[in-house]
């Protein structure tokens, strides 16, 4: 049957993944999306491609997800970020029964059946506080790498309380903030744990069970990681390559698709 | 299977509605124009539509026309009116789309709409609605009355008996200002015709709800219930009204026997609460059709009026029967625990395998209280549960894409447990 | 003090009373109302702003206690997991507190319809914590049929009658009559107490004034009176503080209470603060209810007859607004300093009604958003300061 892929069209990064017949990842690429989301899904394919030294004919199926998987039709079939996030972890980890996947745009929490199947789910609301873009915008305030911002969080002796979670005011109360001479590093502490204090209501509406574990490109941030882990009282199982779990349960699909599986999303 | 589409079909009913909401938009210009009867502007919440029609008045529904708007893309400008005169970004949608209509008309919310001759405050479950009529006072400086209907207090929801005589006193102080407005003495034998006009609709309003918990639902009770509420509202207790359901149940009725639905194929039965955002009403449709999701029932279709559990209104009995229809009878004046109630009919009744809760920023009546449902749906009663958040009338609060993802991820979701529960059987 | 007061050792000085008050409301563990619960030896009933009929309940002999008066510092995890963003600040922190078991010292709740969020919390908090019973009273809004006070009346019956029978015992005309009596008193107190505001906002500051009202919701009756006997024996005690100010009626916070700082903010910006809305439970009557005949009928009447004016209750526009310049003329207030709880419906239509009669009146006004967990007032500060330099500058 050849080779399936799985592309995960982000709103920062676009990811994919390349299995072989054995579910094997042979090939891996990230990409930033930029603004054009099309060529940022064939790019990273390429990528890919160029990686496992692989030619396009070879691959059989492409499953596309993420926020810009319908814009840019990528793949023979789109299946949503929340069910391919579940597909990649539950492989990954089969004992995990909580996702929580921290994106750019959205937070979601996913409570996973004994089959690893999405049993619920729920995603932010309207208001964007408890997503990578507060993180975002609080780096931006601060100038500083979203790279930095995790690590020097935890070096705070004592963390600010923000007034608001809003991504819109958040500058104000940073800049508030550095005018009392409070720390960089206790203001970073202070948002990475508004976040996690949204990340875990949110969470606590499909119920935590554990082993519970994070995805997604905040799953790298070390700081965020103990925010959360303090305010759920557990151990968060992080995968070593937790941001490309979408572009892997997207890949699942594939292999799923190419097997002639049922699973599926066009045709029961 | 992605790729459902409703359909277009259109029969007798659809032309018959047509003509019948051409009569009334005239009806409502000839009044506009001091031509014809004065115009009683009421609240759709367990409306008393019986006691207008009882002396000859104009029925208007402010609410109706906001949601029109909001189906034509006109609300937002007209929001954006009330905000600039000091309205928050906070209160309702229709409120604000109506009063920016009134500042932009001055006279009325449309030049084809006439002025209120009395503003019915019918206040049953929503608390805005005499806020909304408060300011409407102070820009027509038409009287006002407030019929203030007590709210279903308690686990059973039935009323006291002082509820019910409160709300009989007030509908016996409210008859002298029918009469001077309309001219005409009250009649009771003219009320008791309307009320029979009414059982008679309800009877049909009924067995229509109840079609769709056939297998398929030949409508979808949702989209299609909601397009059949203005004959409903306005026209419950005419003889035209009756008429039109007699067609309508006719009509749906056939389409069922010959196992035709809204959609190609019913592959989902889903239960609906809360309004639907006008503004996106046909991409919210398709994001539900395009998985051959089909909605057996909805709350929303029960905000006028409850009949599909028995209450009909009683000729012999007009005023006590009006007041217990809008004590008991209607969505908004039950407390949250009957919603839950009634939402778990629906799903065992109606046979729905799923329940979509769509918060809107604008009802705190029909959201505020939404993350608890859905707790209870999804973690007491084990029913897949989706909760979404827009809004009824203001286009700002849509977003296409973030909709679409929350939707497609439940109905994927919805195919994996029934694959496992194939698996497993 | 007869009362359970003097086992407190009250501060001295009205800043250190106020901080000591500050103290029980902001104490997480609400380890004050546990002791004056079994002091008093009373079941406790939690009643939601803005009225609740606290007559009513020291006629049962129970512990009445302001839910909204208690302070909410926490971050909001299991309230904010039943609504939805767009619902105001104490609806979610009430059911949180409920959650959180922080008050697990009340039997029983009453709530009651004065919006449309805080109508459906009343089913929610019923669902989550059904250790405590919890009712809802309808208040009535047809002012203009004189049935509203009837039925009024026969819902405050059957509270009694679900008090009665919960409490064991039957209360008397009598037992609400004297519960009237108390306060009365109680109001006229504080009547007193605005009276002397008004005339010396230097003396009396709101931040102050704001916090003695807040406490009236942990106290019973004849505490409440107790502590405003005392505090206003302190009075005289303070120095007066001079600066350039203006004279403002505040308004909207009527229901979600306001965060201390917001009030010192206003102050420390030169708002002199003559009147205002906060506390309205305890403020509720213009005038003393009536004392002979039939007391629930007199505590009925009064709702509909005698209020103050608040966006809960419904009185026509016209009326609202020309009530609102001729408080401002009584108070000798020269500027509205209107505070709408964020996601407030009432108060935000109130305020767009207000912001017409104001603007014709070129009478100057200004709106701030708050929530009761806000905690940073820069942007406030700045604003208000604003406002106070071009009122004074004019």
């Amino acid at each position: 049957m050849g080779y399936v892929a799985g592309v995960d069209v982000g709103s920062t990064q676009t990811k994919a993944v390349i299995l072989d017949e054995k579910r094997h990842v042979v090939a891996r690429a990230v990409v930033d999306t930029g603004s054009n989301v099309a060529r940022a899904a064939d790019r990273v394919i390429e990528a890919a491609l160029a990686q496992g030294s692989l030619s396009p004919s070879q691959l059989s199926y492409v499953v596309g997800t993420g926020y810009g998987r319908f814009r840019v039709g990528v793949g023979q079939e789109q299946i949503t970020e929340i069910s391919c996030h579940a597909k990649g972890i539950a492989h990954v980890n089969p004992a995990v029964r909580t996702v929580i996947d921290i994106g750019g745009q959205d937070a979601k929490a996913i409570r996973l059946g004994e089959d690893g199947a999405v049993a619920d789910f729920v995603m932010n609301d309207k208001c964007a506080a408890g997503t990578g873009r507060f993180l975002a915008n609080a780096a931006e305030v601060l100038q500083l790498g979203l790279d930095e911002i995790g690590p020097r969080s935890l070096n705070a002796a004592r963390p600010v309380r923000l007034s608001t979670v809003c991504t819109v005011f958040v500058e104000s109360d940073i800049l508030s903030h550095l005018a009392r001479g409070r720390t960089v590093e206790n203001i970073l502490a202070g948002v990475h744990r508004a976040v996690a204090t949204r990340v875990v209501a949110l969470a606590r509406r499909v119920g935590i069970e554990p082993i519970v574990a994070l995805t997604g490109g905040v799953a790298r941030n070390i700081g965020m990681v103990e925010a959360l882990e303090a305010q759920l009282n557990v151990r968060l199982f992080v995968a070593s390559d937790a941001h490309f779990m979408g572009a892997l349960g997207a890949a699942l699909f594939a292999w799923e698709r190419a097997q002639g599986r049922a699973f599926a999303v066009k045709d029961q | 299977m992605v790729s459902e589409v409703p359909n277009t079909y259109q029969g007798a009913m659809h032309a018959r509605q047509k003509d019948l909401m051409q009569d009334y938009q005239q009806a409502l210009a000839r009044s506009a124009a001091g031509d014809g009867p004065p115009a009683v502007y009421l609240l759709v919440s367990g409306n008393p539509v019986e006691l207008i029609h009882a002396f000859g008045l104009l029925p208007v529904f402010p609410e109706i026309q906001a949601l029109q708007r909001a189906v034509r893309h006109e609300s937002l400008p007209l929001i954006q009116e009330a905000e600039a005169r000091g309205y928050s970004t906070d209160n309702c949608a229709y409120v604000k789309t109506d009063i920016g209509a009134w500042y932009r008309y001055s006279r009325s919310p449309s030049p084809t709409v006439p002025p209120p001759g009395l503003l019915l405050a019918n206040y049953v479950g929503c608390q805005v609605y005499w806020q909304w009529w408060e300011q409407l006072e102070d820009f027509s400086h038409a009287p006002l009355y407030l019929l203030d209907v007590p709210f279903s207090r308690s686990r059973d929801g039935l009323p006291t008996p002082d509820d019910i005589a409160y709300v009989v006193r007030q509908l016996r102080e409210l008859i002298p200002i029918l009469e001077r407005l309309s001219g005409r003495r009250y009649d009771p034998d003219r009320l008791r015709q309307v009320l029979q006009l009414s059982r008679e609709t309800e009877e049909l309003w009924s067995r229509i709800k109840w079609l769709a918990a056939r297998d398929p639902a030949p409508f979808d009770a949702y989209f299609d219930a909601a397009t059949l509420m203005a004959p409903l509202y306005v026209l419950r207790g005419t003889a035209a009204g009756r008429d039109y359901f007699q067609t309508v149940w006719t009509e749906l009725e056939a389409r069922q026997k010959a196992g035709q639905g809204p959609l190609e194929r019913e592959n989902f039965r889903l239960v609906i609460d809360g309004p639907p955002p006008w503004p996106y009403l046909r991409a919210f449709r398709d994001m539900f059709a395009r998985w051959g999701a089909v909605f057996v029932a909805s709350t929303y279709s029960g905000v006028g009026g409850l009949w599909e559990f028995g209450f009909r209104h009683q000729p012999d009995d007009p005023l006590t029967t009006l007041a217990t229809h809008m004590l008991t009878w209607n969505v908004p004046n039950q407390n949250l625990r009957q919603r839950y109630d009634l939402l778990s009919r629906y799903l065992r009744e109606w046979h729905g395998e799923g329940l979509v809760i769509h918060a809107v920023k604008s009802c705190r009546l029909f959201s505020s209280g939404h993350g608890d449902m859905r707790e209870y749906f999804a973690k007491t009663l084990k029913v897949p549960t989706l909760l979404i958040e827009s809004d009824l009338a203001d286009p700002r609060y849509f977003s296409p894409a973030q909709m679409r993802t929350r939707i497609d991820a439940f109905m994927e979701s919805l195919i994996s447990s029934r694959l496992g529960r194939d698996a497993i059987s | 003090m007869a009362g359970v007061l003097n086992t407190l050792s009250l501060a001295t000085d009205l800043p250190g009373l106020a901080a000591q008050v500050q103290e029980w409301l902001d104490d997480p563990q609400l380890s004050l109302m546990s002791r004056l619960k079994s002091l008093y030896q009373r079941p406790a009933v939690g009643y939601f702003p803005v009225y609740s009929p606290l007559e009513i309940f020291e006629a049962a002999g129970v512990y009445p206690i302001g839910v909204g008066d208690v302070s909410h510092d926490a971050e909001m995890a299991l309230g904010e997991s039943r609504f939805p963003s767009f619902v105001c600040s104490i609806v979610k922190s009430t059911l949180d507190l409920g959650l959180a078991e922080r008050l697990r010292v009340l039997d029983g709740v009453v709530f009651h319809s004065i919006c449309d969020a805080a109508r459906n919390l009343q089913a929610v908090y019923a669902r989550n914590i059904p250790q405590q019973w919890t009712d809802y009273l309808h208040f009535p809004q047809n002012f203009d049929s004189p049935a509203a006070s009837e039925y009024l009346a026969s819902e405050y019956r059957r509270l009694m009658r679900r008090l009665d029978a919960w409490t064991d015992r039957r209360m008397t005309n009598d037992d609400l009559l004297a519960a009237i009596e108390r306060y009365n008193r109680l109001r006229s107190h504080l009547r007193e107490l605005y009276r002397f505001r008004r005339m010396h906002p230097d003396l009396l500051s709101t931040r102050v004034l704001y916090t003695l009202v807040r406490a009236l919701g942990l106290l019973t009756v004849e505490d409440s009176l107790d502590l405003l006997t005392y505090a206003r024996g302190l009075l005289t005690r303070q120095v007066p503080r001079t600066r350039d100010s203006v004279r403002a009626l505040w308004i909207g916070a009527f229901c979600e209470k306001p965060p201390w700082d917001l009030v010192e903010t206003l102050e420390e910006a030169g708002i002199a603060i003559v009147d205002d809305d906060i506390g309205l439970a305890h403020r509720w009557f213009s005038d003393d209810i009536p004392l002979d005949g039939d007391a629930i009928m007199a505590l009925a009447t009064a709702y509909c007859r005698n209020a103050v004016p608040a966006a809960v209750r419904h009185v026509p526009l016209g009326d609202r607004t020309a009530a609102l310049l001729q408080r401002m003329q009584k108070v000798g207030a020269d500027v509205v300093v209107m505070t709408v709880a964020k996601f407030c419906e009432p108060g935000l239509y109130e305020y767009a009604a207000y912001r017409r009669v104001l603007a014709e009146q070129k009478i100057p006004h200004i709106l701030i958003e708050f929530d009761e967990h806000m905690w940073m007032f820069d942007k406030v500060q700045t604003d208000i300061e604003t406002f106070v330099e071009s009122v004074l500058l004019n």
